[in-house]
Formats: C-alpha cells, structure tokens, sequence
C-alpha cells in the first residue's frame, strides 16, 4: 500500500509538472522560453513513462526528443532571427476560438470516456498493479524491456520498422534540399 | 480504487486541449510545431497507458508510441527545413502574414 | 372477285355452217394486219398484194355464207349461233358469261356480202391508187384491220364484242385518216373524227351497261343458257319502259357518232384528208354504215314500248321518233351543205352524212328493210362516186371542182361509171338508188308527212347538187390549162366498172312488185316495217322531184360553161342563204371556238384550284405543322436542354465561387478545419455508443 501511495504521489506530481509547462508553451510571448518549457514537458512526459513501466520508451523520449527535436527547434528558431527584440510578432489571436474547441474537446473526451468505461473486459480489474509491476522489474524480463522491444522490433514489426526507417532516411534528404540555399545547386 | 488507465487518459487529454489551443492560437510557425509536438506526447501517453493495462502481454502500445517518436522527428525536421525555407523567402515566419497560396 | 375462266365452248347449233368459218373471216384479215404490219417493209408491193390474197379469202367466205344462207332458206324464222369461247367473270354467286362468238342472220349474211365485196373491189382499187407511196405496206395493214374489225363488227353475237369491234374499226379510220400525217390538217381531222366518235361512244357504252342491268346479259339471243337481249324485253322491262327508252337512246347515240348525224356529223368532211380509198370503205360505205347497222340490229328495242315521258308526261317520245327526227334533220341539213362546196370529196362526203341521215330515217318510222336496203345500194354506189373522184384526183392532182372541167372526153370510163353513181344517188330509175330511196319515202309516206316532205325536199337537193358536181367536172371546158389529166389506170378502174354494176342493177331484187329483199331480210319481226302495196302515185312523185333536181342542176351549172374563179351562180339566188350554207350553218364555228374556249376554261379552272386551294392548303398544313413543330423543338432546345447544361455549369460556377472563400491561406483556419472535423467524429462516436449501444 505504501508504494501505491508513492506512485500515486509521482503520478500527481509529475503531470501537474507537465501540465504546468504545457500551458507555459503555448502562452509565452517568446520563442526561446516557449522552447525551454517544450523541454521540460518532454522530461515530464518521460517520467510518465517510467511510472507506467515503459522503461526503454521513457530513454527513447529523452534521447529524442529532448536531444534531437529540442536542438533542432533551437536550430530554427536560431536561423529565424525573428526571437530578437520583436517579441509582439508572437502576440496570439482568437484566443477564444481556441479555448472554445481545446474545452469542446476536453469535454468530449471525458463523455468518450465515460461512456466506453462499460466497455472495457471484465479482468480489467484484475491484472496485476503496474505499481507492484515498477517495482518489481527491476531486474526481470518483463513488458518494457530493452529485450523485449528489441525482439518485437525484429520480429513481429520488422516491416513498420523498416518503413520507418526509409522514412527516416527520406525525411533527412528532404530536409536538406528543402533547406538548401537555393543558389547553390 | 480508481484504475490508473484512466487518469492517463484524463491527463493526456488535457495536454491534447493544450496543444489544440497552442495550434488554434499561436502566429509563430515554430510555435505551432512545438504545439504538435505536444499533442504527439499526449497521444503517446495515451498508447502507454493503454497498452499497459489493456494488452499487459503484449508490447504493441509501447512500441507504437516509439514509432511514434520516430515519425514525429522526422516530421519535425522537414517542417522546420520548411520554416527556414519560409524565411528565406518571406523575412517572417508569422502564419498570419504567409498566405500566399488561396484563391 | 373475277375468277376469269376461258373455255372453248363450241357449242352451237350450226348445220353446214362451221364455227371456223366465222373465224376465219375474221382471222384471215387480221392475220393479213399483222403480216402487212411486221414484215411488211421487207414485202413492199408484195403486202398490197398478199393482202389482196388473205382479204380476197375471207370475203369468198362472205359470199358463201351470204349464199348459203340464201339457198339452205337458213334465214326464214331461223338463226345460227355460235360460240367460240365463253368468259365468265363475275363472282360464284353472281356469275356472269359473256359467250364471244358469232351470229348469223340475213341482216349479218347481206352485210358480210356488202363489206366482203366492196371491200375487195376497193383495195384492189387502191394497189393503184397508192403506188408508189413510202408507207404502202402500213396501208395495207390499216386496211387489212379495218376489214377484220368490221367484219367482227357484222359477226358478232353480244354487245362486248360489238363494242370491241366498233372501237377498233374507230382506230383504222383514226390511223387512216391520218395516214398522211405530215400534213397538219390530216392529224387535226383524224384527231377529230376520233373524239367525236368518242362522245358517241361514251353514250353507247352507258347504253349497253344499262341494258346488262335490265336484261343481265350482254348476248342478243338466248344461247347456251345465257338470256338475249331481244328475246327478254316482255318480261324483263315491265314498268321500266323509261329505262328502256333511255338505254336505247343511249345506244342511238354511238350511232349518232359513228354514221355522223346531228350533231356528231362534224368529223365526215374533215374526215377526206385521207386517202381516197379510204373514203370509199370507211366513210362512204362500211364503216359509217356500221351505226345504221347497229341500229337495224337492235331494232326490236327501238320497236319496243321504251317510252321517254319528258316533262311529266307532257312530251311522250319513243326512241324511234328520235331516230327519225335527227336522221331526217340531217338528211337535210347535210344537202343543203352540200351544195355549197367546192371540194370533190367534201361534196360527197356531205352527201353520205345525208344519206346516212335517210337510213336513220328509215328505220326511225319503222321501214327495216328500206333502210337495209338503201345501205346496201349506197355502199355500192357511194363507193363508186368516191373511186371515181379519187381518179380524177389522181388524175388532176387537185380536189377542188373549179379546177376541173371537161374532163368528160379525157376520161371516158370514169365519166361512165360516175353518170351511174350519180343517177343511183339522185334516185334516177331503174338504177339501185332509186328503189331503196323510194322505199323509204313511201314508208315515211305512211308513218309521218312531214318527215315524207323533209325527204322529198332532200331528194331534190339531191339531185341538184349532184348534177352541179356532175357538170362542173366532167362537162364544159378545162379551166386549168396546164393540167394535163389522163384515164387512171385498169387496176382502177376494173372496180369501178363491177361498182358500176352493182350500182346498176342491183336495186332490182327489192322493187315494190317483188320485194325479194323485203322478204329475205324480215324473219320473224312482227312489226319491221310489213308490205304496204305502195301507192304508186309516191313513185312518180319522187321520179318527178330527182328529175326536176337533175334539171335545175344542168341549167344553173352545165347550161353554159362557168369559169374558174367566177362567182357561183346559186350565190345569185340565194344571196344570205348561201353564205349561211358555206359556213356549214355555222356548226364549225360554234363547235371550234366555244368548245375551246369552255375546255379551257374549265381545264383552267381546275388548274388553279388545284395549285390555289388544294395545294395550297397542304402547303399550309405543312407549313404549320413544321413550323409548330420547329417552334416546340426550339423551345425545348434552347430552354429545357440548353438550360440544363448552363443550369449545371452555373452552379457549379456558383458552389465553386462559394467555396472557395475556405481556401483563406491561413494555416490556423485549416487547422480549425481539421479540428472541427476531429470534434465533429467524437461526436459521432459519442452517439453510437450513446445511443446505439456499439462503438
């Protein structure tokens, strides 16, 4: 019970922390502070991994996101030039259309949920606690595991995973000529 | 007890909100990919959250949200060659004042 | 339904009489046509003479059936019928038999003798006459069909072939007439002898149909079950004498036509533009005879009681009446002509349309056997007067009489015969003219005075018309010095001279004390004219009137010489009257231009109603209907499918103008879109699951 305890205490902590940097992202006047909060959302969200066992998702979220997507805004806002001193270009507007539909959507998917609760299998309620689950994989082969994505990777999503790495490759190609100063050719 | 599954389902909605609002308000074309950006997390969230608790036996939630990644890093990376293309050619990446392509 | 079903029936009651010899006496001319008409320009003179051989055969077989008849006494009560094949047409239950064979009787063995005979005579009269014409054999062959059709004509035993024959013996004179016909007046005047002969004609043929819808049959005697005509009239016309009457009269008018009386007369003297010969046969002696025969053959229906009631019963006319009336009118109207003109043949023509008009008169008031009578002399010696005018054509190479003169010592033979024909036809005794003439003066004496006079009167102009003809030709001097006119030929003149005696003698089997023809000819008809012992004072009477016309005739014209271009002593006389005679009592006038005029009229008149109002009307309608019809299609066109089209294109253009507007550039729209849509699907599914219970 004490664990239970624990992780829910993490659990609350760590989405109010994300929430917290989310509303700060898509507020802020400038792009760089926007940027710096995107950051700490990616960390939050990371840890919400880690709560829910995906240990080897949680590392990926880090390296990626917080690694490559992060510098890679950095990057652009960086070659924008607009962040310097013109800080009213970033001024929002229809704040209320926005708030309308981010409500109506909210409130949609609360009456989604509700109404899909009596769908769920009847030994939903009795697997086992992720709780007792986090705590107990430390060291065993359990969902979450390095091993175990890595064997489903090569597996039983060998194509996804192969088309997603010609994506990869495409979208890296792409960007380089989408980017490419148009005088040299 | 109240099943965990469904505050994270609670929770990545709310974020989803968040980035919907960012999307529908912010002039800045960055800002709107950092806003997507956003949503992805939450949707990710989403598939953990259910994987875990619906699918305990099979890694299929995680997995999708680790291609998940995947994708949204490419993604980003063209849209801010994009961007920068935009800039280039316009000064401003402000999506208020791009619009050249309409009737 | 016609079911036609020709089977040679020979039935008949024939003793020594054949059936094939009626057929051949009308096949060997026939067969002589055809030769003559085929092959007759490899032939030449042959055709002329070959025709001579197959015509000369038939007419031996007249001569015999005429003897036969006469000797066997086949005659007296008694007829012979044949049938060479019977033609049934009308349908099962109402069947209907024409039998096309041959009657013979006295009349038909008399008449056989007359056209066989004279006929002969007068083509061997014209192997001379037309030597060394181009188209000789065609003559041959016209002649050839003239003398199969009339012999048919003679032959027949029903009305059909009566009327098939009389048609075609009409087309030998039309192609006759127009023999020549480079000239311009020859194609007028056969053009117009045929058209009138065809009024006549038109009548006879409503005759005969309303005699087939009284009697049902178109035979004249009873023959193998097929009613006659003339044996029925008892039973068959009680109560229906005005029908009767107005079919006989009918009839009379084909008669009118074809022995050119009042009015129909006017095709005879234009009639001359053909060859001289053809005078003679056709218009002289056979062919215009052919009405008087047609009359005499069906003289028990003008005998019978047709009366026609006019008015209500005011004017009660039988058909005979008519007949007399009109035969005696012309009779008279014709001499009078006559004696006017200056054309050799026109004079003799006139005078056989008076002679006709005698015949008609004869058997109007009842005498058959005087009108028979006088037919028979008048073809003889009419045929005579007419070779005898073709030789002094020929002989002149003119027709007209104040060209001639003299010619009395040049051409003695045909000065002779022609004093014969002359005297026959003035009715000078004892020549045959004389007997018939008188016959029927004495019984139109007993029927009818005023007709008797008409007659009398004629007989005098007669006499005088043919006298001046006479003296202005052959007695006097030439008037045409450069002509130079020679005796014809022996092939013509041989006919005259057998004419000539015919012409002479042969009224004497039918004089008042022994009536040989009288008796000959009747059988059996109960009211043809019975004995009268003539009084004689009638004879003498008539004797003084030729003579006295003979007379006037000598002291106007053959007194003293009359030259050439002077005025014609009779105009002196007569003054007005004559100019009024030279003008044919103005029939010429009054037949040319007025029934021109109406013709045209008419025939205009009907031409512009037919383009004015009935073209005109259809053109209308079809107008209106396209134009109704160009105006409902262009309509639909231009408002229903066109506006369609347009229609669509307009609100495509409409919709596309309107939606468009989305199209702002502004990302944030779009991307409202897409989350509107987004929420727009929650909601969907939050129904579902809602509402119908699934996901």
């Amino acid at each position: 019970m004490g664990k239970e305890v624990v992780w829910w205490a993490f659990f609350y902590l760590v989405s109010a922390f994300v929430l917290f940097n989310a509303i700060i992202v898509v507020t802020s006047p400038s792009l760089f502070r926007c940027l710096l909060h995107l950051m700490l959302v990616f960390i939050g969200v990371a840890g919400l991994f880690l709560l829910q066992g995906a240990i080897f998702l949680a590392g990926v979220q880090v390296l990626i996101y917080i690694g490559g997507v992060t510098t890679l805004i950095l990057f652009a806002v960086m070659l924008s030039e607009e962040v310097v001193g013109r800080g009213k270009a970033l001024i929002s507007r229809g704040k209320g259309m926005g708030i309308v539909v981010a409500v109506c959507f909210l409130v949609l998917m609360f009456a989604l949920y509700s109404s899909c609760v009596v769908f769920l299998p009847p030994t939903y309620e009795a697997h086992i606690s992720p709780v007792a689950q986090f705590f107990a994989k430390a060291h065993s082969s359990t969902m979450g595991n390095v091993e175990v994505i890595g064997v489903a990777l090569l597996t039983q999503f060998l194509v996804p995973f192969e088309f997603v790495s010609v994506l990869i490759l495409v979208a890296v190609v792409g960007a380089i000529t989408v980017a490419r100063l148009s005088g040299s050719k | 007890m109240v099943s965990s599954m469904m505050h994270y389902l609670i929770l990545s909605a709310m974020l989803f909100s968040i980035g919907i609002y960012g999307i529908l308000t912010r002039r800045n074309a960055i800002a709107i990919l950092m806003c997507i950006e956003l949503m992805l997390n939450a949707v990710n969230l989403n598939f953990v959250a259910i994987g875990a608790h619906l699918t305990p036996n099979q890694i299929t939630g995680q997995l999708f949200a680790a291609f998940v990644i995947t994708v949204a890093a490419a993604e980003a990376c063209i849209g801010f060659a994009l961007i920068i293309a935009i800039y280039r050619n316009f000064e401003k990446v402000s999506v208020d004042d791009i619009n050249i392509m309409r009737w | 339904m016609l079911s036609v079903l020709l089977n040679f029936a020979l039935a008949s009651n024939a003793g020594a009489i054949h059936d094939v010899i009626p057929l051949l006496i009308i096949v060997l001319p026939f067969s002589s046509f055809l030769i003559c008409a085929l092959l007759g320009y490899k032939l030449k003179k042959g055709a002329g003479l070959l025709s001579l051989l197959l015509v000369g055969s038939s007419s031996l077989l007249c001569l015999w059936v005429f003897v036969d008849v006469i000797v066997s006494g086949k005659g007296n009560g008694e007829l012979i019928q044949g049938c060479w094949m019977t033609i049934h047409v009308g349908s099962k239950e109402a069947p209907f038999v024409i039998p096309l064979g041959y009657l013979i009787d006295p009349l038909t063995s008399i008449m056989l003798f007359v056209v066989g005979f004279v006929g002969w005579w007068i083509m061997l009269y014209s192997i001379g006459y037309m030597d060394g014409d181009p188209r000789y054999h065609r003559y041959f062959a016209y002649m050839s069909l003239f003398m199969a059709s009339m012999l048919g004509l003679v032959l027949s035993n029903n009305f059909v072939m009566l009327y098939i024959c009389w048609e075609l013996v009409g087309l030998c004179s039309y192609l006759l007439i127009g023999f020549w016909y480079e000239r311009e007046t020859a194609m007028r005047a056969c053009k117009k002898a045929f058209i009138v002969t065809r009024l006549g004609d038109t009548g006879f043929a409503l005759g005969i149909f309303i005699l087939v819808s009284m009697f049902g049959s178109v035979a004249f005697y009873p023959l193998d079950g097929v009613n006659g005509i003339f044996t029925s009239i008892g039973r068959a016309t009680e109560g229906k004498e005005n029908m009767l009457a107005l079919a006989v009269m009918l009839l009379f008018c084909g008669a009118v036509g074809k022995s050119a009386q009042f009015p129909l007369h006017v095709w005879l003297p234009d009639a001359m533009e053909g060859p001289t010969p053809v005078s003679a046969l056709i218009h002289a002696a056979t062919m215009v005879a052919a009405g008087v025969y047609m009359v005499a053959r069906c003289f028990v229906l003008f005998d019978a009681n047709g009366k026609l009631n006019l008015f209500g019963g005011l004017i009660v006319l039988s058909p005979a009446h008519i007949v007399a009336l009109i035969g005696s009118f012309t009779a008279f109207m014709a001499a009078t002509v006559a004696l006017v003109q200056t054309d050799i043949k026109r004079i003799l023509a006139y005078s056989t349309i008076s002679q006709l008009g005698y015949m008609m008169m004869a058997l109007g008031v009842g005498a058959y056997s005087a009108g028979t009578f006088h037919l028979v002399t008048h073809a003889f010696f009419k045929a005579l007067l007419f070779l005898c005018a073709g030789s002094v054509i020929h002989a002149m190479g003119t027709n007209e009489i104040f060209e001639m003169g003299g010619l009395k010592s040049v051409m003695p033979i045909t000065f002779a015969t022609y004093l014969i024909g002359m005297g026959a036809l003035a009715g000078i005794p004892p020549l045959s003219g004389f007997w018939s003439k008188d016959e029927i003066l004495t019984h139109a004496f007993v029927h009818s005075k005023p007709i008797w006079l008409i007659g009398e009167v004629t007989a005098f102009l007669t006499a005088l018309y043919m006298t001046r003809q006479l003296c202005i030709v052959f007695l006097g001097s030439p008037r045409n010095p450069e002509a130079h006119p020679h005796e014809s030929p022996p092939v013509m003149l041989l006919p005259l001279v057998v004419l000539s005696v015919g012409a002479a003698v042969g009224g004497l089997i039918g004089t008042p004390w022994m009536n040989l023809y009288a008796s000959f000819i009747i059988h059996g008809m109960a009211s043809a004219g019975a004995h009268h012992k003539p009084p004689t004072a009638i004879m003498f009477f008539s004797i003084a009137v030729s003579l006295l016309g003979v007379l006037c005739g000598y002291l106007l014209y053959g007194a003293r010489h009359i030259p050439n271009h002077s005025e014609d002593p009779l105009r002196k006389l007569l003054g007005n009257l004559y100019s009024f005679l030279e003008a044919k009592w103005h029939m010429d006038w009054y037949e040319g231009k007025a029934t021109r005029r109406v013709f045209f009229s008419l025939v205009s008149f009907c031409r512009r109603f037919d383009l004015g109002v009935v073209d005109g009307f259809v053109n209308l309608v079809g107008w209106a209907v396209a134009y109704v019809f160009a105006q409902l299609h262009r309509f639909f066109d231009l408002y229903v499918v066109d506006g369609f089209i347009n229609g669509l294109a307009f609100i495509t253009g409409v919709c596309g103008d309107m939606l468009r507007r989305i199209q702002t550039g502004f990302i944030r729209h779009y991307m409202l879109f897409v989350l509107m849509g987004f929420v727009f699907l929650l909601i969907v599914s939050i129904w579902r699951i809602v509402v119908l219970g699934h996901p």
